[in-house]
């Protein structure tokens, strides 16, 4: 049998070869098409797992008068009320406080890893870097994953004297390793920042009214809670800080309006609790602005991309198959030469089937070959599905001749005009 | 009469077939870049961001490409600057106003509607004191994220005005944006350059990287099978070659004869397709150039398979000493 593989193989060299790169290619657009599908799906559905039936409120300070602003820091409470009030606002028990601010941080240009990032840095000592302020919830909430290191634990929202934990966006991900230690400057205070991980390519989250703000050319601070202070200057630093903590969005299950009700009590509740008392609601559903065009879009994309896949799918399977029945009908003149020379019809079947499995399995072994290391595309499920489909092929195509082979008196082929060994 | 029998019907259907594949193709990248730039807020992906800290001189100077220039005025409002491309966002109703429409117009979303005044039957939306005809809506029939949009055009900018601005510079190719950005940043060192805006289901998707690989796994597909069919074809024919060479006919004759055949074959496949297309919604008849393109790639390409086969049977005769040198 392997023979008289390897002699068909040496007969049918370029048909061999022809078939081989065609159904590999075949399989690798299958696999591309999958890994698309399911990229697609990924970034929907995980759009919808942020999103879907969950209503976001700004909840912003009211002190936009600066006389009244002033007055209110005047106060020498003003840090424990502002504490406080942050405190109950994350420990809230009918809703989400996702306290989240964006704000540049000073970097000492003379860093090489910074210098390699920006290309606007000479003559000057320090350079803007754009940093993310978030608590544990807005952590948790928007699902932040990480490509190296780990995410933010509990722990890494307490203060350790000057280091902070910190997440690095994407586009970090040349430039900084976990573990580095960054110099910078942050609210007028020298402080080293650890790098923990690398955030996974365009993370992203909800800010100012857009679903879709990418995290991937931010450094990602954790909103820690600052031990009480030993300096007025401190103190100064903190009142700032809280103040863009207080600042934050409110989350709660999208309804009839019986949470927003309970919300709104609550948050009336832990104004009056801490003695803080000016603030106002933005009302903002992700699930009727942009998001859900978003989506919109993301599905009808999702549609079109299967349709193609199943299309494609569907005519190449159709072409390959004729090509291959085409190949393996010539070959019937020459299996009745066989079968007069004494060759059994079942050796002849299994003949015919095992050349047509030689070149499916060589196309499938090429095909994840391309797949995996070519195009980094290592799911399990487009393997199975595509050694699924190259044996489905293989029957398809070998049920046709081999029925000819058993039903048909073989000497009827030796007329046959397109006789080829 | 030769020509219809099952085997040339069957190989017109098997290039029928690649045809609409390949034209299946062409058509969704189409949709592909209309949903990604529906999610883009109508920015292509190779848009960059331009900001100048001195007065802005540059907008009207002539560059050889075309390109599209605007200012963001706030979130969900922009102004068009310049240009130069035959740009052609979706249009709901009404149309985009070119150099030579005169007057302050605007293109807005479904949603923008809600907040133009209406003048003597004409909508007009207000911004900073002025009024802008409303001449088209822009979008499709579902919602999307540039309902909200509102495109303002016929915006008389001093330089003064746009200085420290971001300025968007678009085009539909790589190479124009590559182009018009070069010119201005090497003419006007001033000017800084930032990357653009890329959101929506391009980047959430990895769209371009994967239609990129595809669209070229596609095109190889489509030359690999047209050469698996003309090698079968080529086989199938080599008992009649030899027939012919014993018979005394020349072999360029042979060759002539046999491309002939892959030709007209190619010419019934794309006959077919022409009625086939647009009757099963793969393009439609608006897109009879695509078609036609396509067809005479496919047969150009049937031939010249065939054309490279009689050479290697050349090869293949001339290393088996054989006689018949081109079959």
């Amino acid at each position: 049998m392997f023979r008289e593989l390897y002699f068909y193989l040496r007969h049918n060299k370029m048909t061999a070869f022809l078939l081989t790169c065609q159904i590999s290619l075949y399989l690798v657009l299958l696999g591309t098409f999958m890994a698309f599908t399911s990229e697609i799906h990924y970034g929907k559905s995980n759009l919808e797992n942020i999103y879907e039936n969950k209503a976001i409120y700004h909840l912003l300070d009211g002190y936009f008068d600066p006389d009244e602003f002033s007055n209110f820091r005047d106060r020498s409470d003003a840090l424990e009320i502002l504490k406080e009030y942050y405190h109950e606002l994350d420990s809230a028990s009918s809703f989400q406080y996702l306290a989240m601010f964006n704000q540049d941080i000073s970097i000492d240009a003379k860093e090489v890893a910074v210098n390699s990032y920006s290309e606007s840095t000479d003559d000057v000592e320090h350079i803007n870097v754009r940093s993310f302020q978030m608590n544990l919830q807005a952590h948790d909430y928007f699902m932040l994953d990480v490509s190296e290191g780990r995410a933010f634990v509990s722990n890494d929202f307490e203060d350790k004297n000057g280091i902070l934990p910190v997440l690095l966006g994407n586009s970090f991900a040349d430039y900084y390793k976990v573990g580095d230690e960054i110099s910078v400057s942050f609210y007028q205070q020298e402080i080293t920042l650890s790098v923990v991980g690398i955030l996974s390519e365009n993370s992203l989250l909800y800010f100012n009214g857009d679903p879709e703000f990418y995290l991937d050319d931010y450094f990602i601070l954790p909103y820690v809670n600052y031990a009480p202070p030993e300096t007025e200057y401190e103190e100064e630093r903190q009142e700032i800080i809280y103040f863009s903590m207080i600042n934050g969005y409110i989350s709660i299950p999208e309804g009839d309006g019986e949470f927003t009700r309970v919300m709104m009590a609550e948050v009336e509740a832990i104004s009056q609790k801490t003695g803080f008392d000016n603030y106002l609601f933005i009302g903002s559903n992700p699930n009727t602005q942009p998001y859900r065009g978003l989506i919109n879009v993301m599905n009808a994309n999702y549609n079109l991309v299967k349709t193609i896949f199943i299309l494609s799918f569907v005519i190449n399977a159709i072409v390959i198959s004729l090509i291959l029945f085409f190949e393996q009908k010539k070959r019937l003149p020459a299996f009745a030469i066989h079968y007069l020379h004494g060759a059994s019809i079942s050796i002849l079947a299994k003949r015919l089937i095992s050349e047509v499995l030689l070149i499916m399995l060589l196309s499938y072994a090429l095909s994840q070959i391309i797949l995996s290391s070519v195009l980094n595309i290592n799911s399990i499920v487009p393997q199975i599905t595509l050694f699924f489909t190259v044996v489905v092929l293989a029957v398809v195509v070998s049920i046709l001749p081999i029925s000819n082979i058993v039903r048909k008196p073989l000497v009827v082929f030796l007329n046959n005009e397109e006789g080829s060994m | 009469m030769r020509i219809i029998k099952p085997i040339s019907i069957l190989t017109i259907a098997l290039i029928v077939l690649l045809h609409l594949f390949l034209l299946l193709f062409l058509s969704y990248s189409v949709e592909q870049t209309l949903y990604d730039e529906l999610s883009n807020r109508l920015y292509s992906e190779n848009n960059v961001v331009l900001v100048d800290n001195q007065d802005v001189e540059w907008v009207n100077i002539h560059i050889e490409e075309e390109y599209r220039l605007f200012v963001e005025l706030t979130n969900n409002c922009r102004a068009l600057l310049k240009n130069t491309s035959s740009w052609m966002p979706p249009m709901i109703s009404g149309y985009i106003p070119n150099a030579g429409d005169l007057g302050l117009k605007a293109v807005v979303g479904k949603n923008a509607l809600n907040s133009v005044v209406e003048i003597e039957e004409k909508k007009y939306f207000k911004f900073q004191s002025c009024f802008y005809e409303i001449c088209g809506v822009v979008g499709v029939e579902y919602p999307t994220s540039c309902d909200d949009l509102i495109i303002l055009f016929g915006v008389d900018f001093s330089p003064h005005d746009l200085r420290g601005m971001e300025l968007i510079l678009d085009a539909d190719d790589e190479r124009s944006v590559s182009a018009v950005k070069n010119i201005i940043t090497s003419t006007f060192p001033s000017v800084s350059l930032f990357n653009g805006v890329l959101k929506g289901s391009a980047r959430l998707t990895k769209g371009s990287f994967f239609y990129q690989l595809l669209e070229g796994e596609a095109m190889i597909l489509v030359a690999l099978s047209l050469m698996s069919l003309m090698k079968y074809l080529h086989e199938k024919k080599k008992a009649t070659r030899y027939t012919y060479c014993i018979l005394g006919v020349l072999p360029h004759k042979i060759i002539i004869r046999e491309i002939a055949g892959v030709f007209v074959l190619n010419l019934l496949a794309v006959m077919a397709v022409i009625i086939l297309a647009p009757l099963l919604n793969v393009v439609g008849f608006e897109q009879f150039n695509l078609i036609l393109v396509v067809g005479m790639s496919v047969t150009m390409f049937s031939c010249l398979s065939k054309v490279l086969l009689f050479v290697l049977d050349s090869f293949s005769s001339r290393t088996n000493k054989g006689t018949m040198r081109y079959i």
